[in-house]
């Protein structure tokens, strides 16, 4: 073997983990389905069908079948210690209306998770995509998404304790608009929004000092980053007197043909002189 | 019309995963951004396998399709102002960093630094191993260019390295 190629090579070292990767990414986008009955249909029936079963795979789907799921891109100790409390080796025996009847509670099951708007997008695959080992009780599938759901905000919590330190303080332009940011963790990607408002500050005599009296204009934009965000939702609630405003805000992030939703939180304090932060 | 199942396009996912993964790191210096490409470069062919001519080799074809998207990262917003995703990306795996730590890999560091266009060259010719004639083919250029620039490319090598390195490499 030349030199270069050695060198590179142990450069690049063993890609086992990055190969893993690239097909988690993958199946997170198209599950290993046939393709080809999907090409012609309306792009809103493929988009629904994206959501409904292509764009997140739990590893309900089976007992020893290799994860794929983006959620268990890292694993953690509680994802790893729930996953083995509710496995299953028992294959159930289900009639094709029972069947029905089950793939409906997990179709529920799975809605009341997004409720949520965790920043996860999961699907229950169609039916007849399921293989007999993949049926669990309802409860064994619940618990599985919820220790999905469990594992997905300990990843998220970890990794936006590493960027705390990163994000920039409060700025106010001219105009008298204060952007602040914040991130947001989504299925392995981290994101930046910036939340942009207009705040009213007013003296009061009683405290001696700038409260808060108003917010307008409260908007988000993608900062640095490829795909799209639509905020969907705001709500602004004043606190601690005046000198908190709490804006509360769902969006949707769309990024390589994923959808996912999300809903946050971000504060906006106002000190003694009116300087916002 | 070729019809693409399931099976076969595993098999095709795992027979070139590792090799363009590789080629991928080794163009952007990113493993999330190489990890993004190639899962791009597979969905891509996976949806328009069907425009794929067998003129060529099926890896010829998605060496390609990973080098032009290479590029046009390289080329990208996203490259130049280094977002926020590459911030885990970037950490160095433990794996590596105990190589490193054994042994310094000044050649594989001194090719990673060269310039795209010779970067390109060397490692599709002596990390990949394709001949002069694929290279042209691959990146769809002249013969007499690949040429010109692994010539380049060797001497920016050349100049880079102490010359106890550049003794190893002609030596071979």
């Amino acid at each position: 073997m030349n030199e270069i190629k050695r060198q590179l090579q142990m450069k690049i070292g063993d890609t086992t983990q990055q190969q893993r990767n690239v097909i988690r990414k993958i199946n997170a986008q198209h599950p290993t389905r046939s393709k080809k009955k999907y090409v012609f249909i309306p792009a809103t029936v493929s988009l629904a069908l994206l959501v409904a079963t292509c764009l997140f795979v739990f590893s309900f789907k089976g007992v020893g079948e290799p994860s794929t799921s983006t959620m268990h891109a890292v694993p953690t100790p509680l994802e790893e210690e729930q996953v083995d409390t509710f496995e299953s080796n028992e294959v159930l025996t289900l009639t094709e209306e029972q069947k029905r009847q089950y793939h409906q509670q997990y179709v529920e099951i799975i809605e009341k998770a997004m409720e949520k708007k965790i920043g996860i997008s999961i699907g229950v695959s169609p039916m007849e995509e399921f293989k007999e080992s993949d049926w669990v009780e309802p409860q064994v599938f619940e618990k599985r998404i919820q220790a999905g759901v469990d594992a997905f905000l300990a990843t998220e919590r970890e990794k936006l304790a590493a960027m705390s330190t990163n994000l920039k303080p409060a700025v106010t332009n001219p105009n008298g608009e204060t952007m602040k940011a914040r991130y947001l963790y989504f299925s392995d990607i981290l994101i930046n929004i910036g939340v942009t408002a207009t705040f009213d500050t007013q003296y009061n005599s009683e405290k001696d000092r700038l409260l808060f009296s108003e917010v307008d204009a409260i908007s988000t934009k993608l900062v640095n980053h490829r795909g799209t965000w639509d905020q969907t939702f705001q709500q602004a609630t004043i606190l601690d007197g005046g000198r908190t405003y709490r804006i509360y805000i769902e969006g949707i992030f769309n990024y390589n043909g994923l959808t996912f939703e999300k809903a946050f939180t971000i504060e906006f304090h106002c000190d003694e002189f009116g300087k916002i932060y | 019309m070729v019809q693409l199942e399931d099976a076969s396009f595993q098999t095709i996912i795992h027979e070139h995963n590792d090799y363009l993964l590789q080629l991928s790191y080794l163009y952007v210096k990113d493993w999330n951004a190489a990890e993004d490409i190639v899962q791009e470069v597979f969905i891509n062919y996976w949806i328009k396998s069907e425009q794929f001519q067998a003129q060529s080799s099926l890896r010829t074809y998605l060496t390609r399709m990973t080098i032009n998207r290479c590029k046009d990262y390289l080329k990208s917003w996203r490259y130049r102002t280094q977002t926020l995703t590459n911030v885990f990306t970037g950490m160095i795996r433990p794996k590596n960093r105990l190589i490193m730590q054994d042994e310094q890999l000044i050649v594989a560091d001194a090719v990673l630094s060269l310039p795209i266009k010779f970067r390109e060259a060397i490692i599709l010719y002596y990390f990949k191993e394709l001949t002069i004639r694929e290279i042209a083919t691959i990146i769809n250029t002249s013969e007499s260019t690949i040429k010109y620039r692994l010539k380049t490319a060797k001497e920016c090598l050349k100049e880079n390295l102490s010359t106890q390195q550049w003794e190893v490499l002609t030596s071979e």
